[in-house]
């Protein structure tokens, strides 16, 4: 398969087809990073388009001796975040389109027991409502590292920060996100002990 | 180890990075531990389901097709990258009197010159365009100077040391009589190819061009510098920063992904023949830089063209430079396109 690299390369010398591969293969990938950290489906897919459209204006600025995924991260990272600042006065989030509440059964293992799965199920909603809650730079950091799965010399490419720094922002970014599920389920007068009685 | 140690560790413990010490003892204090258990629980779901990310949508279906919809009613990407420079017309500002020279170069550490045979030929490939109201005639500029004496790599092997030095060296920043403005910009595009790291991209496509421009008295000859850029530049020359620090002045850089040797293309406009004759004294120090020996172990092929185009008192002075077939090399001369930009009424 070609590498990403070469496509970037013959994109750049004006090979559509080539650019279009490269769409392909990023569009899933960057489409989460932006929701993740835009939290908002139709902004989101804007924001991937403008991500794709500075891509492709800006091949020239990409190192052709680094690898691709990084830079394009991190052109997605930086959008969703200016997106995000730009309209923060402005987004309000609606509940079912950001969090849709019909999940897809799937065949992780542990949910097969019908009361884990009513835990899971309870826990996917308060995560997705609690990373809305994280400050962006923690939701970015959360989706490259579980989404995307970019290792932490990549995150750090992506974030321009240190490997170390990675480590502990993912650190921190997990125990925030943990607290706030814990206040969610304060508020609602869920006790940790949901799943402890089983 | 106890709960609150437990808390700090348990995320390390869900992603494996835990020490095998710090882990038993850890599993030690889970076995015995109902709250810290449930904390566990919750730490993998909530690891799973960060992974899984079932509460992100699916990008709609025709995201793609729409995309390059709205790409391709676009200019092309190298053209997309020059359009930065589209409002920025690189101008003319010499008198009647004034000789012009662009002087294209790709230049890299070490370099065979062809034979002047070679070049004629490359001259006449280029003759369609020009007829009309150009004469072109095959110039080998400082016919005298060593290094460009004779073809063939054996006059790069003895590439003169006495001319480098007086010349100040491949990028020499002398003074030099002449408008001051032109040197200047001569020697700012000079340093910064010498830096071989500029500044950030964006700081390289400064505005300051504009600006420069701005200022600029508009003369009647109009030259778009873009338009004398090789349009296929070989595949695994990568364009790695374009340096325009100054309205007749441009700098490409190029990187081969295979061995990383940089390409440089410049293309110079000066209008004063004072600046022309320093400029080919410069170009010819830059043929006379000794080539390390770790280079010239590499034995990459390296191969140089020449040519010189002159109408009435302008020339325009290209040298290609660059480790590749010289066939390759000449197909990438011969992509330089002169007939756009340089209307008639342009030249007078």
């Amino acid at each position: 398969m070609t590498s990403d690299e070469l496509l970037a390369s013959k994109s750049l010398k004006g090979d559509l087809e080539a650019f279009e591969e490269l769409v392909n293969r990023f569009k899933n990938r960057v489409f989460a990073l932006v929701y993740r950290i835009v939290g908002q489906q139709q902004e989101a897919e804007d924001v991937t388009q403008e991500v794709f459209l500075t891509v492709y204006e800006k091949l020239y600025q990409y190192d052709n001796s680094k690898k691709f995924a990084p830079w394009i991260f991190r052109i997605a990272t930086n959008a969703s975040i200016s997106a995000l600042r730009k309209k923060k006065k402005v987004v309000m989030l609606s509940f079912e389109e950001t969090y849709p509440l019909n999940y897809e059964p799937n065949n992780s293992s542990f949910l097969t027991d019908p009361q884990l799965m009513f835990e899971r199920q309870e826990l996917e909603k308060e995560i997705s409502a609690a990373i809305m809650k994280l400050p962006e730079n923690y939701r970015a950091v959360i989706a490259l590292r579980y989404h995307l799965d970019l290792d932490n010399q990549e995150i750090a490419g992506v974030l321009d920060i240190s490997r170390e720094n990675v480590e502990v922002r993912i650190h921190r970014a997990r125990k925030a996100l943990r607290k706030i599920i814990l206040q969610q389920r304060e508020e609602r007068g869920i006790k940790l002990e949901l799943s402890a009685n089983r | 180890m106890n709960c609150q140690q437990i808390d700090e560790y348990i995320l390390n413990y869900v992603d494996n990075k835990l020490s095998p010490e710090l882990r038993s003892e850890m599993e030690e204090h889970l076995e015995g531990c109902e709250t810290c258990q449930n904390l566990l629980k919750i730490s993998c779901m909530e690891k799973q389901i960060l992974i899984e990310a079932r509460d992100i949508p699916a990008l709609r279906d025709n995201f793609t097709s729409q995309l390059m919809q709205t790409i391709s009613n676009r200019p092309a990407t190298r053209s997309s990258l020059l359009s930065r420079f589209a409002s920025y017309r690189f101008l003319f500002a010499g008198t009647a009197a004034a000789a012009a020279i662009i002087l294209l170069a790709l230049y890299l550490p070490g370099f065979m010159v062809i034979a002047p045979e070679l070049q004629s030929d490359m001259i006449a490939e280029h003759s369609a365009p020009l007829e009309s109201g150009w004469n072109q005639t095959g110039q080998i500029p400082l016919d005298g100077d060593k290094t460009y004496a004779g073809p063939g790599p054996a006059a790069t092997e003895s590439a003169n040391p006495a001319n480098n030095s007086t010349a100040g060296g491949p990028y020499s920043n002398e003074a030099s009589p002449g408008d001051p403005s032109r040197i200047a910009s001569g020697v700012e595009a000079k340093s910064a190819i010498s830096k071989h790291k500029p500044e950030t991209q964006d700081d390289a496509l400064s505005i300051q061009a504009a600006s420069d421009f701005a200022t600029q008295d508009r003369q009647d000859a109009e030259l778009d510098l873009m338009s004398l850029h090789p349009n296929n530049i070989p595949e695994q020359y990568k364009i790695e920063k374009i340096i325009n620090t100054n309205f007749n002045v441009i700098t490409y850089i190029y990187k081969n992904i295979a061995t990383n040797q940089a390409l440089e293309i410049t293309i110079t406009m000066l209008d004063n023949p004072d600046i022309t004759q320093r400029s080919l004294a410069d170009t010819a120090s830059l043929g006379a830089t000794p080539v390390p020996e770790t280079r010239r172990a590499d034995k990459a092929v390296l191969n140089s063209t020449q040519t010189s185009i002159s109408h009435q008192d302008r020339t325009f002075e290209i040298i290609l430079k660059a480790p590749m077939p010289l066939d390759r090399l000449q197909e990438l001369a011969n992509s330089i396109k002169f007939e756009e930009g340089l209307p008639d009424e342009s030249i007078d």
